[in-house]
């Protein structure tokens, strides 16, 4: 019998850190708190073995990533069809981010750690799905391009393209920011 | 046309690389853990049985495995059996007894059945093979729209 104080307490520790992978990978908040409550229904399930686990972390990770790919994956058409429709907008919408920035940038000559965080974290939101989240598997999720590739049931070489397309669309936003490229 | 795949400033890859990994968590709504709270009490709330079998208490899982297992071989068996014990037609008087009471469902059924027998040996069979079509499309379009209801309805209660 799960006590309910324990699984509180085991939330608490870890509500962050699966509802932030939950958000980067689907890039909606209410998204992001739907596959957080389910990934913990399911640990609750699981909540004796995983309360002793040293390995609980990586176990919640795994099933956010599977539950955040799943959801993907079935909304894939709608997904694909509006990161296309984006994708003739996207590069004013990359100015109208950048040229925000840039407002920004003037009155700000140096950012802090906080804000260059918050620009970054901003400028991969901002980042189409069909990039931002091969980008998120690679680098967050240490996933390789393979991996990626298998996973979204896509070929190596877009993995490979998508992902470099989407340094090169951090990259440029950055440049706006040289502390944060320094 | 294909984009370079080329890598000029790796440095840059791992200079990122290292950014994101040291981006902090973002913090959790304040509504998840009341939200999934509530979620458990609700589920703690549904009686053993309304689960799915592998919810149920090991001693019930254990029985209704028991119970599965010997209604599916006593069925096996008697199948297999039948016409050496000569049961056949004992049971079917019985079951036939069991049933009386439909009866009259019966004979409608069959009644429906001469009814749609005699339709199909009369009308041509493309006008059969017509009207099949139009009714999987009409069932098929009922789905499609109960489950654009379905949709509309949950993305509602999302927003």
């Amino acid at each position: 019998m799960t006590d309910p104080l324990q699984f509180e307490v085991f939330m608490r520790n870890y509500q962050n850190m699966v509802y932030t992978t939950a958000w980067r990978l689907l890039g909606r908040e209410s998204d992001a708190e739907d596959i957080a409550q389910e990934v913990f229904l399911k640990a609750h399930l699981h909540f004796n073995e995983l309360a002793t686990s040293p390995t609980v972390g990586g176990w919640l990770k795994t099933v956010t990533r599977n539950l955040c790919l799943n959801h993907l994956t079935r909304y894939r058409a709608r997904w694909r069809f509006f990161s296309e429709l984006e994708s003739p907008g996207l590069e004013g919408r990359d100015q109208g981010f950048a040229g925000a920035l840039a407002a920004r940038d003037t009155h700000e000559q140096e950012l802090d750690t906080a804000d260059q965080r918050q620009v970054l974290e901003q400028a991969l939101q901002k980042l189409p799905p069909a990039q931002r989240v091969p980008l998120v598997l690679y680098h967050f999720e240490d996933l390789s391009y393979e991996e990626i590739a298998a996973r979204l049931k896509v070929s190596l070489g877009k993995v490979k393209t998508d992902i470099h397309r989407g340094r090169e669309a951090l990259r440029r936003k950055l440049a706006l920011h040289p502390a944060l490229l320094n | 046309m294909k984009p370079p795949l080329q890598r000029p400033e790796p440095d840059w890859d791992d200079e990122l690389h290292r950014r994101l990994k040291e981006l902090p968590d973002r913090p959790a709504p304040a509504t998840l853990l009341p939200r999934v709270l509530a979620a458990l009490e609700a589920r703690a709330r549904v009686p053993w049985y309304r689960r799915t079998w592998w919810h149920w208490p090991p001693a019930a899982q254990g029985l209704a495995l028991l119970l599965a297992s010997g209604l599916l071989g006593g069925l096996l068996w008697l199948a297999l059996h039948a016409g050496e014990l000569n049961l056949a037609s004992a049971a079917g008087q019985r079951i036939g007894g069991w049933l009386a009471p439909l009866s009259p469902l019966v004979s409608l059924g069959e009644a429906l059945g001469r009814v749609v027998g005699s339709l199909t040996r009369q009308l041509n069979g493309w006008v059969v093979g017509a009207a099949a079509l139009l009714g999987s499309l009409v069932y098929v379009s009922g789905i499609g729209v109960g489950t654009a209801c379905y949709r509309l309805a949950r993305y509602r209660r999302k927003l």
